[in-house]
Protein backbone atom coordinates (compact mmCIF):
# COMPACT_ATOMS: atom_id res chain seq x y z
CA UNK A 1 0.00 0.00 0.00
CA UNK A 2 2.76 2.21 0.79
CA UNK A 3 5.02 1.61 -2.82
CA UNK A 4 3.25 3.86 -5.51
CA UNK A 5 -0.32 5.39 -4.62
CA UNK A 6 -1.82 7.83 -6.23
CA UNK A 7 -5.23 9.73 -5.16
CA UNK A 8 -7.15 7.86 -7.26
CA UNK A 9 -6.10 4.34 -6.45
CA UNK A 10 -6.48 5.22 -3.01
CA UNK A 11 -10.14 6.08 -3.26
CA UNK A 12 -10.68 3.26 -5.95
CA UNK A 13 -9.44 0.47 -3.38
CA UNK A 14 -11.37 1.99 -0.64
CA UNK A 15 -14.16 1.75 -2.14
CA UNK A 16 -14.23 -2.02 -3.52
CA UNK A 17 -13.19 -2.99 0.27
CA UNK A 18 -16.04 -0.70 1.59
CA UNK A 19 -18.65 -1.99 -0.43
CA UNK A 20 -18.56 -5.55 1.05
CA UNK A 21 -19.57 -3.85 3.98
CA UNK A 22 -21.92 -0.90 3.39
CA UNK A 23 -24.87 0.26 1.17
CA UNK A 24 -24.26 2.78 -1.91
CA UNK A 25 -25.15 5.77 0.14
CA UNK A 26 -22.70 5.00 3.00
CA UNK A 27 -20.03 4.02 0.69
CA UNK A 28 -20.15 7.65 -0.79
CA UNK A 29 -20.11 9.44 2.16
CA UNK A 30 -17.00 7.98 3.81
CA UNK A 31 -15.40 8.22 0.41
CA UNK A 32 -16.53 12.14 0.46
CA UNK A 33 -14.66 12.27 4.29
CA UNK A 34 -11.34 10.87 2.60
CA UNK A 35 -11.65 13.17 -0.71
CA UNK A 36 -11.99 16.10 1.67
CA UNK A 37 -8.74 14.91 3.60
CA UNK A 38 -6.76 14.27 -0.06
CA UNK A 39 -7.69 17.81 -1.17
CA UNK A 40 -7.14 19.55 1.99
CA UNK A 41 -3.85 17.64 2.33
CA UNK A 42 -2.42 18.43 -0.88
CA UNK A 43 -3.21 21.95 -1.02
CA UNK A 44 -0.37 22.25 1.74
CA UNK A 45 2.05 20.66 -0.27
CA UNK A 46 2.26 16.85 0.40
CA UNK A 47 2.49 14.57 -2.67
CA UNK A 48 -0.75 11.77 -3.26
CA UNK A 49 1.92 9.61 -1.98
CA UNK A 50 2.99 11.00 1.32
CA UNK A 51 -0.89 11.42 1.94
CA UNK A 52 -1.52 7.46 1.57
CA UNK A 53 1.57 5.97 3.28
CA UNK A 54 0.31 8.17 6.31
CA UNK A 55 -3.38 7.22 6.03
CA UNK A 56 -2.30 3.39 6.08
CA UNK A 57 -4.05 0.68 4.78
CA UNK A 58 -7.38 0.76 3.20
CA UNK A 59 -8.00 -2.45 5.09
CA UNK A 60 -7.00 -0.82 8.91
CA UNK A 61 -9.63 1.94 8.15
CA UNK A 62 -12.44 -0.02 7.43
CA UNK A 63 -11.36 -1.97 10.32
CA UNK A 64 -11.56 1.10 12.26
CA UNK A 65 -15.00 2.26 11.25
CA UNK A 66 -16.64 -1.02 11.72
CA UNK A 67 -15.26 -1.33 15.43
CA UNK A 68 -16.84 2.30 16.38
CA UNK A 69 -19.84 0.86 15.30
CA UNK A 70 -20.89 -2.53 16.82
CA UNK A 71 -24.36 -2.17 15.29
CA UNK A 72 -23.09 -3.06 11.93
CA UNK A 73 -23.51 -6.59 10.61
CA UNK A 74 -19.83 -7.72 9.94
CA UNK A 75 -20.75 -11.25 9.11
CA UNK A 76 -18.24 -12.46 6.36
CA UNK A 77 -20.99 -14.60 4.25
CA UNK A 78 -23.53 -11.25 3.89
CA UNK A 79 -20.83 -9.01 2.82
CA UNK A 80 -19.81 -11.18 0.65
CA UNK A 81 -23.20 -11.12 -1.30
CA UNK A 82 -23.35 -7.62 -0.42
CA UNK A 83 -20.61 -7.01 -3.21
CA UNK A 84 -22.17 -5.80 -6.77
CA UNK A 85 -18.84 -7.35 -8.18
CA UNK A 86 -20.01 -10.65 -6.38
CA UNK A 87 -23.63 -10.10 -7.43
CA UNK A 88 -22.90 -9.85 -11.19
CA UNK A 89 -20.85 -12.86 -11.08
CA UNK A 90 -23.57 -14.67 -9.91
CA UNK A 91 -26.23 -13.54 -12.35
CA UNK A 92 -23.41 -14.11 -14.78
CA UNK A 93 -22.94 -18.05 -13.82
CA UNK A 94 -26.95 -18.28 -13.42
CA UNK A 95 -27.61 -17.44 -17.09
CA UNK A 96 -25.04 -19.57 -18.39
CA UNK A 97 -26.36 -22.58 -16.81
CA UNK A 98 -29.80 -21.61 -17.87
CA UNK A 99 -28.91 -21.00 -21.22
CA UNK A 100 -27.32 -24.42 -21.50
CA UNK A 101 -31.09 -25.79 -20.11
CA UNK A 102 -32.72 -24.30 -22.62
CA UNK A 103 -30.31 -24.97 -25.30
CA UNK A 104 -30.58 -28.88 -24.03
CA UNK A 105 -35.05 -28.05 -24.05
CA UNK A 106 -34.56 -26.40 -27.53
CA UNK A 107 -32.05 -29.34 -29.35
CA UNK A 108 -34.99 -30.59 -31.55
CA UNK A 109 -35.61 -27.23 -32.93
CA UNK A 110 -32.79 -24.87 -31.89
CA UNK A 111 -33.93 -22.05 -33.48
CA UNK A 112 -36.11 -20.97 -30.53
CA UNK A 113 -33.02 -21.07 -28.77
CA UNK A 114 -31.90 -17.67 -30.44
CA UNK A 115 -35.46 -16.46 -29.46
CA UNK A 116 -35.79 -17.77 -26.09
CA UNK A 117 -32.27 -16.16 -25.63
CA UNK A 118 -33.31 -12.71 -26.94
CA UNK A 119 -35.44 -12.47 -24.76
CA UNK A 120 -32.98 -13.52 -22.04
CA UNK A 121 -30.49 -11.31 -22.79
CA UNK A 122 -33.43 -8.19 -22.70
CA UNK A 123 -33.83 -9.48 -19.12
CA UNK A 124 -30.54 -10.34 -17.88
CA UNK A 125 -29.74 -6.53 -19.16
CA UNK A 126 -31.62 -5.04 -17.08
CA UNK A 127 -30.91 -6.80 -13.53
CA UNK A 128 -27.29 -5.94 -14.53
CA UNK A 129 -28.12 -2.51 -15.32
CA UNK A 130 -29.99 -2.52 -11.28
CA UNK A 131 -27.12 -3.86 -9.55
CA UNK A 132 -24.61 -1.36 -11.98
CA UNK A 133 -26.85 1.68 -10.73
CA UNK A 134 -27.27 0.48 -7.03
CA UNK A 135 -23.39 0.69 -6.81
CA UNK A 136 -23.38 4.03 -9.14
CA UNK A 137 -20.21 3.10 -10.94
CA UNK A 138 -18.67 5.90 -13.09
CA UNK A 139 -17.29 3.54 -15.75
CA UNK A 140 -14.77 3.98 -17.80
CA UNK A 141 -15.23 1.98 -21.26
CA UNK A 142 -12.36 1.23 -22.82
CA UNK A 143 -12.19 0.74 -26.53
CA UNK A 144 -14.98 2.83 -27.00
CA UNK A 145 -15.82 2.26 -30.90
CA UNK A 146 -13.60 -0.75 -31.59
CA UNK A 147 -16.12 -3.51 -30.08
CA UNK A 148 -19.15 -2.07 -31.90
CA UNK A 149 -17.19 -1.81 -35.27
CA UNK A 150 -16.11 -5.08 -35.53
CA UNK A 151 -19.04 -6.95 -34.57
CA UNK A 152 -20.55 -4.42 -37.14
CA UNK A 153 -18.19 -5.00 -39.75
CA UNK A 154 -17.90 -8.97 -39.11
CA UNK A 155 -21.70 -8.91 -40.01
CA UNK A 156 -21.66 -6.63 -42.95
CA UNK A 157 -19.32 -8.92 -44.29
CA UNK A 158 -21.40 -11.67 -43.90
CA UNK A 159 -24.40 -10.00 -45.33
CA UNK A 160 -22.32 -8.90 -48.43
CA UNK A 161 -20.73 -12.68 -49.14
CA UNK A 162 -24.00 -14.61 -48.25
CA UNK A 163 -25.77 -13.43 -52.33
CA UNK A 164 -22.66 -15.01 -53.78
CA UNK A 165 -22.25 -18.42 -52.48
CA UNK A 166 -24.11 -21.75 -53.84
CA UNK A 167 -26.66 -23.27 -51.21
CA UNK A 168 -24.44 -26.46 -50.63
CA UNK A 169 -21.75 -23.91 -49.05
CA UNK A 170 -24.12 -21.67 -47.50
CA UNK A 171 -24.58 -23.06 -44.15
CA UNK A 172 -21.33 -24.18 -42.98
CA UNK A 173 -20.06 -20.86 -44.28
CA UNK A 174 -22.46 -18.57 -42.52
CA UNK A 175 -22.02 -20.38 -39.49
CA UNK A 176 -18.31 -20.52 -39.56
CA UNK A 177 -18.58 -16.85 -39.89
CA UNK A 178 -20.60 -16.80 -37.14
CA UNK A 179 -18.31 -18.70 -34.99
CA UNK A 180 -15.32 -16.48 -35.83
CA UNK A 181 -17.42 -13.17 -35.04
CA UNK A 182 -18.85 -14.80 -31.75
CA UNK A 183 -15.18 -16.07 -30.36
CA UNK A 184 -13.78 -12.11 -31.75
CA UNK A 185 -16.55 -10.91 -29.16
CA UNK A 186 -15.45 -13.78 -26.38
CA UNK A 187 -12.08 -12.65 -26.47
CA UNK A 188 -12.67 -8.85 -26.47
CA UNK A 189 -15.33 -9.19 -23.73
CA UNK A 190 -12.57 -11.09 -21.75
CA UNK A 191 -9.93 -9.04 -22.25
CA UNK A 192 -12.23 -6.16 -21.27
CA UNK A 193 -12.95 -8.29 -17.88
CA UNK A 194 -9.46 -8.16 -16.98
CA UNK A 195 -8.76 -4.37 -18.34
CA UNK A 196 -11.45 -3.25 -15.75
CA UNK A 197 -10.58 -5.48 -13.32
CA UNK A 198 -7.10 -4.25 -12.97
CA UNK A 199 -7.90 -0.94 -13.42
CA UNK A 200 -11.18 0.09 -11.72
CA UNK A 201 -11.48 -3.41 -9.89
CA UNK A 202 -15.44 -3.22 -9.50
CA UNK A 203 -16.28 -2.19 -13.15
CA UNK A 204 -16.76 -5.48 -14.18
CA UNK A 205 -20.00 -6.26 -14.47
CA UNK A 206 -20.60 -5.83 -18.02
CA UNK A 207 -18.09 -7.28 -19.72
CA UNK A 208 -18.70 -10.96 -17.45
CA UNK A 209 -22.09 -10.39 -18.23
CA UNK A 210 -21.36 -10.25 -22.08
CA UNK A 211 -18.68 -12.84 -21.89
CA UNK A 212 -21.27 -15.16 -20.46
CA UNK A 213 -23.98 -14.16 -23.51
CA UNK A 214 -21.37 -14.81 -25.99
CA UNK A 215 -20.17 -18.03 -24.80
CA UNK A 216 -24.03 -19.60 -24.83
CA UNK A 217 -23.36 -18.27 -28.50
CA UNK A 218 -20.64 -20.24 -29.20
CA UNK A 219 -22.56 -23.00 -26.70
CA UNK A 220 -25.22 -23.14 -29.69
CA UNK A 221 -23.15 -22.52 -32.62
CA UNK A 222 -21.62 -25.59 -31.61
CA UNK A 223 -25.10 -27.29 -31.58
CA UNK A 224 -25.65 -26.47 -34.50
CA UNK A 225 -22.33 -27.16 -36.47
CA UNK A 226 -23.21 -31.50 -37.22
CA UNK A 227 -26.48 -30.79 -38.10
CA UNK A 228 -27.48 -29.36 -41.50
CA UNK A 229 -31.30 -27.70 -42.02
CA UNK A 230 -33.00 -29.11 -45.17
CA UNK A 231 -33.95 -26.10 -46.48
CA UNK A 232 -33.31 -22.52 -47.57
CA UNK A 233 -35.89 -21.33 -45.57
CA UNK A 234 -34.50 -22.84 -42.64
CA UNK A 235 -31.08 -21.71 -43.21
CA UNK A 236 -32.53 -18.34 -43.28
CA UNK A 237 -34.49 -17.93 -39.94
CA UNK A 238 -31.60 -18.91 -38.50
CA UNK A 239 -29.49 -16.47 -39.99
CA UNK A 240 -31.77 -13.82 -38.87
CA UNK A 241 -32.02 -15.10 -35.81
CA UNK A 242 -28.50 -14.32 -35.10
CA UNK A 243 -28.16 -11.37 -36.84
CA UNK A 244 -31.14 -9.70 -34.52
CA UNK A 245 -29.31 -11.57 -31.19
CA UNK A 246 -26.24 -9.74 -32.02
CA UNK A 247 -27.95 -6.42 -33.02
CA UNK A 248 -29.38 -7.21 -29.89
CA UNK A 249 -26.69 -7.49 -28.02
CA UNK A 250 -24.54 -4.18 -29.54
CA UNK A 251 -28.25 -2.16 -28.60
CA UNK A 252 -27.43 -3.15 -25.19
CA UNK A 253 -23.79 -2.55 -25.11
CA UNK A 254 -24.45 0.87 -26.32
CA UNK A 255 -27.25 1.71 -24.23
CA UNK A 256 -25.63 0.53 -21.37
CA UNK A 257 -22.55 2.50 -21.72
CA UNK A 258 -25.26 5.30 -22.03
CA UNK A 259 -27.06 4.83 -18.95
CA UNK A 260 -23.79 4.37 -17.39
CA UNK A 261 -21.70 7.04 -18.04
CA UNK A 262 -24.56 9.93 -17.92
CA UNK A 263 -24.46 9.72 -14.01
CA UNK B 1 -2.39 6.43 26.22
CA UNK B 2 -4.99 3.46 26.58
CA UNK B 3 -6.87 3.02 23.90
CA UNK B 4 -10.18 3.08 25.73
CA UNK B 5 -9.35 6.40 27.56
CA UNK B 6 -8.16 7.45 24.66
CA UNK B 7 -11.35 6.94 22.44
CA UNK B 8 -13.28 8.76 25.49
CA UNK B 9 -11.55 11.95 25.84
CA UNK B 10 -11.23 12.22 21.57
CA UNK B 11 -15.18 12.05 21.86
CA UNK B 12 -15.59 15.05 24.56
CA UNK B 13 -12.66 16.61 22.46
CA UNK B 14 -14.57 16.60 19.56
CA UNK B 15 -17.44 17.51 21.05
CA UNK B 16 -16.37 20.78 22.70
CA UNK B 17 -14.73 21.65 19.32
CA UNK B 18 -18.43 21.44 17.84
CA UNK B 19 -19.76 23.39 20.52
CA UNK B 20 -17.38 26.36 19.82
CA UNK B 21 -18.79 26.48 16.14
CA UNK B 22 -19.69 24.05 13.12
CA UNK B 23 -16.53 22.71 11.36
CA UNK B 24 -15.71 20.39 8.85
CA UNK B 25 -13.94 17.33 9.06
CA UNK B 26 -10.80 18.30 7.78
CA UNK B 27 -10.32 21.34 10.29
CA UNK B 28 -11.79 19.28 13.29
CA UNK B 29 -8.92 16.74 12.38
CA UNK B 30 -6.10 19.18 12.13
CA UNK B 31 -7.73 20.68 15.82
CA UNK B 32 -7.51 17.36 17.99
CA UNK B 33 -4.15 16.90 15.98
CA UNK B 34 -2.69 19.49 17.21
CA UNK B 35 -3.51 18.13 20.72
CA UNK B 36 -2.82 14.56 19.90
CA UNK B 37 -0.54 14.13 17.39
CA UNK B 38 -0.76 10.33 16.95
CA UNK B 39 -3.86 10.12 16.38
CA UNK B 40 -4.91 8.92 12.75
CA UNK B 41 -7.00 10.69 11.05
CA UNK B 42 -8.58 7.56 9.94
CA UNK B 43 -10.25 7.51 13.85
CA UNK B 44 -11.42 10.52 13.84
CA UNK B 45 -13.27 10.18 10.82
CA UNK B 46 -14.77 6.70 12.30
CA UNK B 47 -15.68 8.85 15.21
CA UNK B 48 -17.38 12.21 13.25
CA UNK B 49 -19.29 9.02 11.52
CA UNK B 50 -20.27 7.60 14.97
CA UNK B 51 -21.20 10.51 16.02
CA UNK B 52 -23.44 11.34 13.40
CA UNK B 53 -25.05 7.88 13.58
CA UNK B 54 -25.68 8.61 17.05
CA UNK B 55 -27.66 12.12 16.19
CA UNK B 56 -25.22 13.87 18.50
CA UNK B 57 -24.20 15.87 15.60
CA UNK B 58 -26.29 16.72 12.29
CA UNK B 59 -24.32 17.43 8.51
CA UNK B 60 -25.16 20.29 6.34
CA UNK B 61 -23.31 19.92 2.67
CA UNK B 62 -22.24 23.02 1.29
CA UNK B 63 -20.59 22.67 -2.31
CA UNK B 64 -17.28 24.05 -3.24
CA UNK B 65 -17.33 25.57 -7.18
CA UNK B 66 -14.10 22.75 -7.94
CA UNK B 67 -13.71 19.48 -5.70
CA UNK B 68 -15.56 17.56 -3.23
CA UNK B 69 -18.66 18.45 -0.92
CA UNK B 70 -17.53 19.55 2.10
CA UNK B 71 -19.65 18.24 5.51
CA UNK B 72 -19.76 20.55 8.11
CA UNK B 73 -20.57 19.12 11.40
CA UNK B 74 -22.84 20.71 14.02
CA UNK B 75 -23.04 19.95 17.25
CA UNK B 76 -27.66 18.83 17.63
CA UNK B 77 -29.32 19.42 21.02
CA UNK B 78 -28.59 15.91 22.39
CA UNK B 79 -24.93 16.05 21.21
CA UNK B 80 -24.86 19.26 23.57
CA UNK B 81 -26.73 17.02 26.41
CA UNK B 82 -23.95 14.42 25.90
CA UNK B 83 -21.37 16.43 26.65
CA UNK B 84 -22.72 17.96 29.63
CA UNK B 85 -23.37 14.32 30.78
CA UNK B 86 -19.41 13.68 29.90
CA UNK B 87 -18.00 16.96 31.86
CA UNK B 88 -20.17 16.07 34.87
CA UNK B 89 -18.71 12.64 34.72
CA UNK B 90 -15.16 14.03 34.85
CA UNK B 91 -15.86 16.38 37.82
CA UNK B 92 -16.99 13.49 39.36
CA UNK B 93 -14.44 11.36 38.47
CA UNK B 94 -11.86 14.14 39.10
CA UNK B 95 -13.02 14.61 42.74
CA UNK B 96 -13.25 11.25 43.23
CA UNK B 97 -9.46 11.20 42.44
CA UNK B 98 -8.98 13.96 44.43
CA UNK B 99 -10.35 12.26 47.55
CA UNK B 100 -8.15 9.31 47.31
CA UNK B 101 -4.91 11.38 47.01
CA UNK B 102 -4.48 11.93 43.47
CA UNK B 103 -4.09 14.99 42.55
CA UNK B 104 -3.58 16.91 39.28
CA UNK B 105 -1.75 19.98 40.41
Amino acid sequence: MSKLCTKQQFLDNLKFRLQFYFNNKEVNDILTDYEEWFENESSTGKSEEEICAKLGSTQQIIGKILSSEKTEDTNFLLSFFRHPAIQITLLSIGRFLLEFLILQICNRNAINFIYVSFILNIIYFFIGISIVKSAEENINYPFKLGFPLITLAAFIALALVIPHITYSQSTLFHLLLFVISETLLLVIHFFLCLFMFFKNRTNTFMPVFYTAGSLSAILFINNQMHMLYPDVSSNIKLLIGVIILNIELLALNLLYKKMITKR
Amino acid sequence: MDAQLKRGILNICILQILKQGTSYGYDIIKTVQKYFPETEESTIYAILRRLNKEELTTIEYSDISNGPQRKYYKLSEKGEESLNAYISDFIEINEILAEIGISFK
